[in-house]
Parts: structure tokens; C-alpha cells; sequence
């Protein structure tokens, strides 16, 4: 059954190998180019400090950060890939439903299940696969870029650590769980596509910060105030001494999730803070990367995974 | 073999929300045999085929496929579905392999003798194949398991006159060579007279008739006479369809025993009108029947 299986899903596998190919062919150069500058400008000396204005830091981060800003669009297309790879993989599945194929492979010697286990492990093994070959693609080039910023903005911790492999799985959830209850391909695997828009826009712009409490920090500006550049900045005000914010709706800034290299200090304007005054931030330090990841990844691959179950035991059940 | 006849049922019925698909039905096919199972579109006889593979499960009574339950005889029972559905993006080679992947007992030497003798196309994609070559690889996965009966649901239906031809011919040489028990499901009758020897008429749901071909044939008479003798014809023969003129009336019976009144002209009938006959009642007159040998 292994052999039918992976010849009823060849094609696809190809096409999720040349997804992977064109992005490696895309990203490597670049990789390779930006850790030569990298290195070459000594840019390693700087991850973590840039605040004495003779610091030469101060320059060269933010102009490393400009040069090489192409490559988080990159990424954040690139998540894409495993999600693509996903729905190839769910429609040799459904279809086989769809068509009608499913009877012939029932009425040989096989068991039912063996084929159900067998065309879900296969889905599941190639989606993993792909979701991992994104997430190795995309830690190794853009590791000078996470050095400096750590990886808690939504390009790179979308696309690195683990959780590509949960929504990977999640997509092949929806796509398999819709075409067992439908047997339509193409339905199935649009609403796939959907689900997996819509719960990413939602994962990013509103679970992620409220899966751990976010920390809430004040200090005075006069001193250095916690690594804000790293962490997922969830807001940042003026404040008293309690963390309570300033009215002064000049001196508000509130900072969306995944800010780049900045500082407490430029988002205050237009009178500079006194030294007297206090600034509060609320964010997910980079210290909870894997924290967070594991916890979103518990999440959604289990979603995903409850879902591919749901897909093989509607169809081992009900379907003749 | 067991002695197990190669398909039993007893009460079996099939129910679609609130829809009878098949109901009550009772019949037994004897090992060695080559069963029609004739009937309209949605008489049921796609539900029993896949009710005999275990692609559904019975709503009520039992099925019994070589004895047994049906999923644990798959590897014994060959089966072609309805519009044989084959993976498009395989090659007829491909396909093949398929089957002896799929399938312990695989007789590969068998199947690619079937295939070369046909002239079927290896290298080339399912997909790209003609109806009757696709039709003509499904009877050759279904025949290389080597089985012990062979069921087909409407394989011929969608074919044109000559690889409907064809394909019969294969069927006809499998039992021939190996004695396999077949049943065949259609609607065109025609066929079905020339390779086989039992049939099992299904209408709505319910079996209307059930025997050996040669019986029917046999018990059978198409009664042409006075209207008012009627009745008495009705009291000791099954009236299978009854016609008025104002001059006489025409009766198709199955016949128990002779007819001796002699106010009748007795005429045979061919299977064809037996069936039209069966299939045009508006409801199953009286129990299942069974042709008595």
C-alpha cells in the first residue's frame, strides 16, 4: 500500500520539492551574502547594544536592517510554502473520495484501515517534511538578522522554531476533514486555504500575545530599560511611577506586535522625556520564544491533528 | 471450495434516510454459477453488489459471501464497481503493480497475458484510455486475484455494442478456464441471455423473481383467450401481467404445472418480455419468488 500511496501523491510531492527549491534558490544567495556583511562590518559586536550615540552600533545596525529588509518579505511569503504543501498532500486523499477510487482500493485484500492509515501517515509525513525544510531554510539565513533582532516579530517566528510544522498540519486538518465530510477536491482544499488565512491573521495579530500573560515593565527613562528590540512589543506609554499612562496623548505610542530595531526613546515625541518621567511597556520578552512556540504549537498541530483523525475515522466509519 | 453457497441472504434490507434501497431480500447463489441481476436504474442492485463486498453495511438481516462475512473474504471476491473506477494517473503497468501490492494472491503472469492479449496500451496513462480498455484493465485486476466469484456491477453499460462484446467474452473465458461463480448486474438483457445461466430479477427494492434461466424460460407462457376465464387462470398460475382487448385477454404466467383449459393458446416467451414483464408491475403481487428446478 506504501508504493500506491506514494504514487497517488508523486506528483505532488514534486511540485512541493520545486515550492522548496525555488525558495532555497531565492533565499541562499542572499543568506550568503548578508552573513559575508555581517561579518565583515563586525556587526556580532553589536546584538544587544546600541545606546551611547558614539557607539558605531548605532549606524550600522539600522542601516544593516534597512539593506537587508527584503529578506523578512521573503519569509513572510515563504511561510506560504508548507501551508501550499499541505493542501497538495490532502488531495490525493479526497481524491480518491471524489472520484470514486476509494471503491477499488476497498474491495482488494487491504483492510480499510491499512489504506486510511497509510494515505493519512504519508499526507502527514510529506507536510512535516516540507514545513521543516522551511523552518531549517529560514534559520539559517536569517540568523545575522535574528542575531541583531531577535525572533519574536512575526517575520521571523512565523517561519522558524516550530510552529510552520502545527499550521502545516492544521491545513491538512481542514482540507482532509472537509473533503471526508464533502468529497469535493476543490472545495475542500479552498476552505483549507481560508481557514488557514484567517487563523494566521488571528494567531498573529491577537492569540499570540495573550497565550502567557504579557509582562508589564516600568522604568525611569533616565535608565536603560529592559531589551524591548527583541521582545513582541504588545504597547508602550509615558507613564507615572506606578505604570499607570500619561493623559498627554502627544507622548502616547502605542507600538503594534513586531516592531524592528528601535528605542523607547523615539517613540516619545514631540518633548523629550525628562529624566524624571517614566515609560511602561507591555510585551513577550525574547526569553519566551520557545515557550510561546510550544504552547501555540500544542495548539494548532493538535487542532491539526484532531482533524486529520476526525478525516480518517469519518471515512473508515461512514463513507461507501 | 466449501460447499457455502458463493452468496446467501436472508431479510436483508438496505434503508438511504428514509428510503428502502433494497428490502427483504432472500436469495441464494449457488457456487459455480453465472447469476444476472437484472433490473431498472435504482432497483437496488448496486446496493446489494456493495452490500456483498462490505462496501455498505446491511440496515437489517445478514449477507453471507462464501460464507462468510463479507470484508473477510475481500481477498477471495473480485469485484468491478459501477463505471470501473481506476486511478486515472497510473499506467495500465502501474496499475498492475497496484494489484499485486494490493493482493496476496496475484497472479501477475495472468494479468499481463490478459493485457498483451488485448492489445491494451502498458505505458500508457489510465486517464487516456478508451471506456471499454478501461473497463477490460478493471476485469483483469478483478480477474488476477484470482478469485473465487466475481461480482460486476453494470460493467457493460457504458460501453458501445463491440467492447460491451469484448468484454462478456473475457467474462465467458474466466468461468470457462476456472469455474469462478460470477454475478453480473444489468439492464440490458440481451446480453446477459448469452453467458448466463441463472437470474435474479430486482425491482424497487424487493427481488421479483429468482431462478435458473433455463427454468424461467421453462415455467413461463404468454396466455391469449377469453376475458372471463381469467380468474380461473389467476386461482392456479402466478399472473405476471395481464392485457385486455374487448375481444380477448393476454396473460404472461408462470405456469404451475400445464395449462389444460383448453379455451387458451399457450405461446412461449422469451426472456426479454419475462423481464419487461416483471419489471413493468407497479408492485411485487405476491412474495419473492423462486423458480422451482
Amino acid at each position: 500500500m506504501i508504493w500506491v500511496g506514494w504514487r497517488q501523491q508523486r506528483v505532488e510531492t514534486l511540485i512541493a520539492a520545486a515550492m522548496l527549491a525555488v525558495l532555497a534558490a531565492a533565499s541562499i544567495p542572499i543568506g550568503l551574502h548578508m552573513a559575508s556583511v555581517y561579518t565583515h562590518d563586525g556587526l556580532a559586536a553589536c546584538a544587544g547594544h546600541a545606546e551611547s550615540p558614539a557607539d558605531p552600533c548605532r549606524a550600522l545596525v539600522p542601516s544593516f536592517l534597512q539593506r537587508f529588509s527584503g529578506i523578512n518579505m521573503l519569509f513572510v511569503w515563504s511561510t506560504l510554502v508548507p501551508a501550499l504543501a499541505a493542501l497538495l498532500f490532502a488531495a490525493p486523499f479526497v481524491l480518491d473520495l471524489d472520484s470514486g477510487t476509494y471503491r477499488l482500493f476497498w474491495t482488494q485484500s487491504i483492510t480499510r484501515r491499512r489504506w486510511v492509515v497509510t494515505k493519512l501517515g504519508l499526507a502527514v509525513g510529506g507536510t512535516v517534511v516540507v514545513a521543516a525544510c522551511l523552518i531549517a531554510l529560514a534559520t539559517w539565513t536569517r540568523a545575522p538578522l535574528d542575531h541583531l533582532n531577535g525572533r519574536m516579530s512575526t517575520n521571523a517566528y512565523d517561519a522558524e522554531g516550530i510552529v510552520p510544522i502545527a499550521y502545516a498540519l492544521f491545513v491538512l486538518g481542514v482540507a482532509l476533514a472537509v473533503g471526508a465530510l464533502w468529497r469535493r477536491t476543490v472545495p475542500a482544499l479552498l476552505v483549507g486555504f481560508v481557514v488557514y488565512i484567517v487563523g494566521r491573521a488571528f494567531a498573529d495579530s491577537w492569540l499570540r500575545q495573550r497565550l502567557l500573560t504579557p509582562v508589564k515593565t516600568t522604568w525611569l527613562v533616565s535608565r536603560p530599560g529592559p531589551d524591548l528590540n527583541r521582545a513582541l512589543q504588545i504597547a508602550q506609554y509615558p507613564s507615572d511611577a506606578s505604570g499607570r499612562q500619561l493623559a498627554s496623548s502627544a507622548a502616547t505610542c502605542v507600538r503594534s506586535a513586531g516592531g524592528a530595531f528601535s528605542h523607547a526613546t523615539l517613540c516619545a515625541r514631540p518633548r523629550p522625556l525628562g529624566t524624571h518621567d517614566y515609560v511602561t511597556a507591555v510585551y513577550q520578552p525574547a526569553s519566551r520564544f520557545w515557550e510561546l512556540q510550544g504552547l501555540e504549537f500544542a495548539l494548532v498541530a493538535g487542532l491539526g491533528v484532531l482533524l486529520v483523525l476526525f478525516a480518517g475515522w469519518w471515512t473508515h466509519r461512514r463513507i461507501a | 471450495m466449501s460447499g457455502a453457497p458463493a452468496l446467501e441472504t436472508a431479510a436483508l434490507g438496505k434503508r438511504y434516510g428514509s428510503h428502502w434501497a433494497l428490502e427483504g431480500c432472500e436469495l441464494s447463489i449457488p457456487a459455480g454459477s453465472v447469476t444476472a441481476l437484472v433490473g431498472p436504474n435504482g432497483a437496488g442492485k448496486t446496493t446489494l453488489l456493495q452490500l456483498a463486498v462490505g462496501l455498505i453495511e446491511p440496515t437489517t438481516g445478514t449477507i453471507a459471501v462464501l460464507g462468510n462475512e463479507p470484508r473477510a473474504v475481500l481477498p477471495r471476491v473480485g469485484f468491478v464497481a459501477q463505471d470501473h473506477p481506476l486511478p486515472r494517473r497510473f499506467t495500465i503497468d502501474e496499475t498492475l503493480k497496484l494489484g499485486r501490492e494490493l493482493n496476496p494472491s496475484w497472479d501477475a503472469a495472468l494479468a499481463e497475458r490478459r493485457v498483451d492479449e488485448l492489445g491494451l496500451p502498458r505505458r500508457q496513462k489510465i486517464g487516456t484510455l478508451s471506456g471499454g480498455q478501461q473497463s477490460q484493465v478493471a476485469l483483469t485486476l478483478a480477474l488476477a486475484k484470482r478469485p473465487e466469484l466475481l461480482l460486476l456491477d453494470e460493467p457493460v453499460a457504458a460501453l458501445d455494442p463491440l467492447a460491451r462484446r469484448e468484454f462478456l467474452t473475457g467474462v465467458l473465458q474466466a468461468v470457462t478456464e476456472t469455474g469462478i461463480t460470477v454475478v453480473l448486474s444489468s439492464h440490458i438483457v440481451a446480453d446477459l441471455e448469452r453467458i448466463c445461466d441463472r437470474l435474479i430479477i430486482l425491482a424497487r427494492g424487493h427481488t421479483q423473481l429468482v431462478g435458473s434461466i433455463d427454468d424461467v424460460l421453462a415455467s413461463h407462457r404468454l396466455l391469449t383467450g377469453p376475458r372471463a376465464a381469467a380468474d380461473a387462470v389467476s386461482r392456479a398460475h402466478a399472473v405476471v401481467r395481464e392485457s385486455h382487448t374487448e375481444r380477448q385477454t393476454t396473460l404472461l404466467v408462470r405456469a404451475n404445472g400445464h395449462v389444460y383449459d383448453a379455451r387458451w393458446e399457450l405461446h412461449e416467451v422469451d426472456l426479454e418480455e419475462i423481464v419487461l414483464a416483471y419489471l413493468g408491475r407497479t408492485a411485487p403481487v405476491d412474495r419473492p419468488v423462486a423458480v422451482a428446478r
